[in-house]
């Protein structure tokens, strides 16, 4: 099928403008490239309504149990989905999900869950973004000792046990009701996120030192200095703006991942408080009911999958979207092949449009 | 590999999680139909194989063992004592003691204070003593060790009520004044204080009598001289069984280079064999025994569905646990081919709430009666796995231990027992919360600070989490707040044990009878001389003197009790003693209400369709291995 080349794709992928082009080519700004690149990823775009979904979910929870299923209190038994034996019963039209091993409902316990899980990923990952920021810029700008010690103190983080600390630290921290340090760190869903996000910064870190030790020689930075400009002002203000786009394809990543921790912590009892509604504590209460309860595993199961799978998907699309060398590589393949297939006579030349994003096969 | 294929292959993997785990809820036992497990023909012979998950506690030493399934062990087969159990339930005088080695029931002096026992003649230890016959010195033997403070007895305090026996322990004296053999088979006991319980007290494992050491008769505790860790290893049975390789212990051996008995490994094995002695003696009226052998496997950490799943299957007869899981109750109750092997039968024990008397707001009656009110027991008890768990306890004293007297009585009832999530059960909470101080303006809400962050101890599970956070909304319905925390069973426990803490709240607490006598569940419980520095279980301080509340550094000066009824009744026997523990019961619902009792436990036992004769005891709460038997045909 003939496929129309466009001097928007042709302009995306760095090439020049076609023959024939002589009309003025209207130009674009960073972000309208990215955006145009991203809307092509029909995946990604997937994954970031499935997100909205979820979001929507978790900040509409509230609004469901209260006027569409009329159970306002999550946390509410409802015995008489248990049946003589003490086991949940199954979905039906009040309980659209069943009940959970607690005689809850469940539709409720997962929509909860979401939020427990979203604010956790989101707050864990904000703060290992901004410490692994912070500590990657000036590692990688100063370098020497500077770089050495925050190098060996990710190093030392990296080597620490995580799921044994984990553990210490939320079953300590957990039990008083003033938390740690000085109230610092309470019970709750602030000190899972505490603990997520200060064992996991040195990945990010790494990621923007590398960055930095690049940047730091290029000339922009060089004429920032000898415009007499400060160390902070050049990391922040010259270097910094540079790494947006890895920083925030890796911290798309990044939220998934801690969406997992919390459950693992939840799974082991000592993540959010029991009356905080959590997929991983929900999964845990269904392993032991699994035979005859499937629904109570299933649905959290199944929300948990849809959440990373989705901010995966989508940070996949960002990552290509956001690094034009990839599509230009992948579209410099195809050109390759279609030459190729010229030169042996097995096709017409023909113009095509730019390869989509998500790789080729 | 592209995006889409990674999707793709991402369902497809959840697909086939899917197919391979799911089927099945409930249904369909497969085990072969065979003999009916009541009526079936009784044949002596065959083995029977049971399973646990946990070890005995003390490695079998019967002056040490304080464990229930350890007292099946003994009483079924391994050591008979002055006075036993028939293994039967509450229906069939299962509560009641009988002459074991006694020739007949015990002579009581009328000031209560003598016991005289007249032993069965020409009874003999297993081998290798199969020639030592059973006599009146070797049961003050079995005291004496009970005393000994390097063997730290798991119950010696119940026989301090025998004169001297407190006097030994000390090292204040070199026998047990106290107890006399008259002759080789007349046992006198001499008392400090009438107990009316003596004979139930003396059916107890740690007075089974210890043989003496014919390589050195000389020795104060005979076989058991030099093993103060571990007589049980070395155990001389005067039961039905015995461990398997009994016969090869060597008594005349230094006791540090004697070998233990093999049948018995511990955390792996328990293997037990006719006691050829007791087959010759011919003199036990309780214990049938049909079955030539027990073989127990010890399984630490096992999941115990697994084990469920074998007794299905004929692969085991019998677990030695209280309860199993809702899905194996669902699946035995509803499967014709396994229903007549799945057993609920009334326990000894107790759940409950307790209230600290000398905390606030646990100090004002009309709040400890009001949390009565609102307690949602019939939630909490769906939440343990329905009516099998147990009875909904209107009182504290399992029903069985006060003669049935107080049938019917449930002084805080409300409609379908759900408390305060009924709007009749809220509405009894609110009138006796709005007489309470802490209801500062009568309106049934208990609204005073000292309603707030009441701190609450619970431990940690799914079931118990749950039921902690059931009782935590039933008590906010009345002002009361709780500040639950859940811990481990150790942790918690501890932090009840001690009464320097002034835990105001603890949801997870029970108590299970030593023997069949409501004396055992006031004793410690409920009795303020027993309030202990360490390891306390009168966790409301009931009946605490002024003197112990300040010790412990609480500011009320006093709490109710009914220490004086509990000695009375102590002291009484028969009808008398039945009567006045009922009466206490009124006292303690009524005028004291430290507690909120929550169910007497059911216990259920599952069963392969290979044994005949089913029978429950009631005094271990275990299948009675000395009445049941293989059917024929699969032995």
């Amino acid at each position: 099928m003939a496929k129309v080349q466009t001097e928007d794709a042709r302009e995306d992928a760095g090439l020049e403008p076609s023959l024939g082009a002589g009309v003025g080519v209207e130009g674009r700004s960073p972000w309208q490239l990215f955006w145009r690149r991203f809307r092509r990823d029909r995946v990604a775009l997937v994954g970031l309504v499935l997100i909205g979904l979820m979001i929507a979910a978790a900040l509409s929870a509230g609004l469901f149990a209260r006027y569409v299923v009329h159970h306002p209190d999550v946390n509410e038994f409802h015995f008489d989905m248990l049946d003589e034996y003490g086991l949940p019963l199954g979905p039906n039209k009040e309980f659209w999900f069943g009940a959970d091993p607690q005689g809850r409902d469940l539709f409720l316990q997962v929509m909860y869950g979401a939020r427990t899980s979203l604010i956790v990923a989101f707050f864990a990952t904000g703060l290992e973004v901004v410490i692994g920021v912070v500590l990657g810029v000036i590692a990688g700008y100063f370098r020497g000792k500077v770089d050495t010690f925050i190098s060996r103190m990710m190093d030392v983080v990296l080597s620490l046990p995580v799921l044994l600390l984990a553990l210490g630290l939320v079953a300590a921290c957990g039990l008083q009701p003033q938390g740690c340090l000085g109230g610092l760190i309470k019970p709750g869903l602030l000190l899972v996120s505490y603990v997520i996000g200060l064992f996991s910064w040195p990945y990010l870190a790494r990621i923007v030192r590398g960055q930095v030790l690049s940047l730091r020689e290029k000339e922009f930075v060089e004429a920032a200095r000898a415009l007499g400009a400060s160390n902070v002002r050049i990391m922040f203000r010259e270097i910094l703006p540079n790494l947006i786009a890895p920083i925030v394809v890796y911290s798309t990543l990044l939220v998934p991942a801690n969406v997992l921790f919390e459950a693992g912590l939840s799974y082991l009892g000592i993540g959010v408080p029991i009356t905080t509604p959590s997929w991983g504590r929900q999964l845990s209460d269904a392993s032991s009911l699994f035979q005859s309860a499937w629904w109570t595993m299933f649905f959290p199961g199944l929300f948990l999958l849809i959440t990373t799978l989705a901010f995966n998907l989508v940070g996949d699309g960002l990552r290509d979207a956001l690094d034009p060398r990839a599509e230009a590589a992948a579209y410099a393949r195809k050109g390759r092949r279609r030459k190729r297939k010229e030169a042996m006579g097995e096709g017409e030349i023909v113009a095509t449009e730019p390869a989509p994003t998500g790789g080729v096969g | 590999m592209g995006k889409h294929v990674r999707v793709l292959a991402f369902v497809a993997v959840l697909a086939l999680a899917a197919a391979a785990c799911g089927g099945g809820g409930g249904g369909g036992g497969t085990g072969p139909t065979g003999p009916t497990t009541t009526g079936g023909a009784i044949k002596p012979g065959g083995t029977l194989r049971a399973w646990m998950d946990t070890d005995v506690t003390a490695a079998f030493d019967p002056q040490k063992e304080y464990f229930q399934v350890s007292f099946a062990f003994y009483r079924c087969c391994l050591l008979r004592t002055l006075l036993s159990y028939n293994g039967k339930g509450p229906d069939q005088e299962g509560d009641k003691v009988f002459p074991d080695l006694a020739a007949e029931m015990p002579t009581v002096s009328d000031d209560g204070l003598t016991w005289t026992f007249k032993l069965k003649q020409g009874l003999h230890y297993a081998p290798p003593l199969q020639d030592v016959e059973i006599t009146a010195q070797d049961f003050i033997r079995a005291m004496m060790r009970t005393a000994k403070p390097e063997v730290a007895a798991g119950y010696s305090f119940y026989y301090s009520v025998i004169e001297g026996f407190d006097d030994f322990a000390a090292g204040k004296a070199d026998t047990i004044t106290g107890m006399t053999a008259v002759d080789d088979y007349t046992l006198q006991i001499k008392l400090t204080q009438p107990a009316g319980d003596l004979g139930y007290r003396f059916a107890m494992p740690a007075t089974a009598p210890i043989p003496p050491n014919p390589a050195d008769p000389k020795a104060p505790l005979g076989v058991a001289e030099g093993h103060d860790d571990d007589y049980g290893r070395f155990l001389v049975a005067s039961g039905p069984y015995m461990f398997e390789g009994s016969e090869d212990l060597d008594f005349s051996v230094p006791a540090k280079d004697q070998e233990p008995v093999a049948g018995y490994q511990p955390d792996k094995l328990i293997s037990l064999v006719r006691n050829p002695s007791w087959v010759a003696d011919d003199q036990d009226d309780l214990r049938p025994a049909y079955v030539d052998a027990i073989s127990v496997e010890i399984c630490p950490g096992c999941e115990q569905e697994v084990a469920e799943e074998k007794v299905a299957n004929d692969e085991i007869d019998h677990i030695f646990t209280n309860g199993v899981s809702a899905q194996t109750a669902r699946k035995f109750s509803q499967d014709p081919n396994l229903q007549d092997q799945y057993f609920v039968e009334p326990g000894s024990g107790n759940y409950y709430l307790a209230m600290n008397l000398a905390v606030p707001p646990f100090d004002d009656i009309h709040v400890r009666k009001a949390v009565n009110y609102a307690v949602n027991k019939e939630g909490w008890r769906r939440l343990s796995g329905g009516e099998a768990s147990g009875e909904i306890a209107g009182y504290y004293t399992p029903p069985s231990l006060l003669g049935n007297l107080l049938e019917g009585y449930d002084p805080y009832a409300t409609p379908n027992h759900e408390g305060a999530d009924s709007p009749e059960g809220l509405q009894l909470a609110k009138q006796e919360m709005a007489q309470s101080k802490y209801d500062t303006n009568k309106d049934g809400i208990c609204d005073a600070p000292e309603c707030k962050n009441v701190l609450s101890i619970g431990v940690v599970g799914r079931v118990a989490e749950a039921q902690h956070q059931l009782i935590a909304q039933n008590l906010a319905a009345i002002g009361i707040e709780l500040d639950t925390k859940n811990f481990d069973n150790s942790t918690a426990y501890g932090k009840i044990f001690d009464p320097k803490n002034h835990i105001p709240f603890s949801v997870f607490a029970g108590w299970l009878q030593d023997y069949p006598d409501a004396y055992t569940f006031y004793f410690f419980p409920m009795y303020g001389p027993s309030i202990l520095d360490q390891y306390n279980t009168n966790y409301s301080m009931t009946g605490a003197s002024p003197e112990q509340l300040k010790k412990y550094g609480y500011e009320v000066t006093e709490v109710p009790g009914l220490n004086d009824k509990i000695d009375e009744c102590a002291a009484l026997t028969g009808d008398a003693r039945v009567q006045c523990w009922a009466e206490a019961e009124k006292i303690l619902m009524e005028d004291v209400v430290p507690i909120v009792p929550m169910i007497w436990s059911n216990v259920e036992q599952i069963i392969s369709s290979r044994i005949v004769n089913y029978t429950y005891c009631l005094f271990d709460n275990q299948m009675a291995y000395e009445q049941v038997a293989i059917a024929p045909e699969l032995q």
